[in-house]
């Protein structure tokens, strides 16, 4: 874990320059910031929705289910981190840069989170664990035993900020889908 | 792993997900979907139409313009609640939004009049490759399809343009009083300048190569009309 710790992040930086890249293209070609509603627009909204809803279902199965025990913790936190940002970072260009109504609060919600998970995954890094995410144990009464207390309660601390946040992004997302399928796909 | 932590896939993560949507779903209900608003109303003051002088007006009455779910009315008959004069031009094939119409483009305002673009965005913009120009009495082929809308259409004007070549296109000198004004018999919109196939008007030979005679001699007075008197008797057919 330690050893790649800042793998994903690299890769994650490599694919949204990319995309970033790719967005720029379209921009100079059609001298205009890409529609959300457009066929680009709705694209890289849908891709980027997608990796961050499998981000959050895959990374919570695998934590949760007795059955799904298929990769190393460490590596699907590896995933959840670079689906996370790349996801955001699509979703965020998705916006075409508007922030209004629950679109815009669902977009303000992606920043929230993503800097809430950079805040997670630095507590969760100074957390030994073994390669299942199973953390490791050291004595209470020592500086560093203390330090650690202190650490796994930042952690439990965090979870009950990210997690409601992430939801309340899915639910609120799931909202603006139906949204733009009511109102622009079904014409109303 | 410690599953007494607050996680998505949890009996505390539905929860949370159930209250977050009862959430939004009030938000919804109270604003009256005004969360769904994509952008602001354009706020340009036209003449009133029901009491009603600009969008911006009916801004956050989401439901004058969208119909509720369970009703089969679609956007653009709400359109035209409001823009009546619209509705009776549609009738009629012979008017902008008649001919359109009958284009196919019939009920989707919207392809040409987006809102919720912001108070000054534009209310109409008209992307030339979906526009159904053909159905406008003036089909778009050859040099027509490939020049700027404002070659045609300057100083904005889009209605109601005469469609006959000379109202662009004069007739030079050497064609006026010496031609007929049925261009199309020599010039395509492909290449104004195409080669013009002298007709092999006798029918028997090839008159051009036949006869060594000058232009003149056939026309002499102007090209739409020819003659073969000034060589033989009659013209041909005649005794």
């Amino acid at each position: 874990m330690r050893r790649n710790s800042s793998r994903e992040i690299w890769i994650s930086i490599l694919a949204m320059l990319l995309i970033g890249g790719i967005y720029a293209f379209v921009v100079w070609q059609t001298s205009t910031i890409p529609v959300s509603s457009g066929l680009f627009g709705h694209l890289i909204g849908i891709i980027g929705f997608v990796l961050m809803l499998m981000t959050e279902i895959l990374y919570s199965l695998r934590k949760r289910s007795r059955l799904a025990r298929w990769g190393s913790m460490a590596n699907w936190l590896q995933f959840h981190i670079f689906t996370g940002l790349v996801g955001s970072f699509m979703v965020l260009l998705h916006s075409s840069w508007k922030f209004n109504g629950l679109a815009g609060l669902i977009s303000l919600l992606t920043i929230v989170i993503v800097l809430s998970g950079f805040i997670g995954r630095y507590i969760y890094t100074r957390i030994p664990r073994t390669l299942e995410g199973v953390e490791l144990e050291s004595p209470a009464e020592t500086p560093q035993g203390l330090a650690l207390a202190r650490m796994r309660k930042m952690l439990s601390v965090w979870y009950v900020v990210h997690i409601p946040i992430g939801i309340t992004l899915f639910v609120g997302a799931f909202f603006h889908v139906f949204g733009a399928l009511y109102y622009a796909t079904l014409l109303h | 792993m410690d599953n007494s932590r607050l996680g998505c896939l949890t009996r505390s993560g539905l929860y949370i997900s159930f209250l977050a949507a009862i959430a939004f779903f009030i938000v919804m209900i109270v604003q009256g979907n005004v969360l769904y608003s994509p952008g602001a109303l354009n706020s340009q003051q036209g003449k009133s139409l029901g009491g009603v002088v600009s969008h911006a007006a009916i801004g956050g009455h989401c439901e004058a313009c969208h119909a509720p779910f369970w009703s089969s009315t679609g956007m653009a008959s709400l359109c035209i609640n409001c823009h009546t004069e619209i509705a009776a031009e549609q009738t009629d094939s012979q008017t902008l939004h008649g001919a359109l119409d009958k284009g196919g483009i019939n009920g989707l305002c919207w392809t040409c009049h987006p809102e919720h673009g912001g108070t000054n965005a534009s209310l109409t913009l008209i992307n030339p490759p979906n526009f159904p120009h053909n159905n406008l009495g003036f089909p778009l082929k050859g040099k027509h399809a490939v020049i700027r809308c404002s070659a045609c259409h300057a100083n904005n004007v889009y209605s109601k343009l005469p469609i006959d070549c000379l109202s662009c296109h004069p007739a030079p000198a050497s064609h006026v009083g010496q031609f007929p004004t049925t261009c199309e018999t020599c010039h395509t919109s492909n290449d104004w300048n195409a080669t013009f196939n002298h007709p092999k008007s006798c029918g028997r030979v090839d008159c051009l190569n036949h006869h060594r005679a000058t232009c003149a001699d056939c026309h002499p007075s102007n090209y739409s009309e020819s003659t073969c008197t000034k060589c033989h008797r009659n013209n041909p057919g005649q005794d």
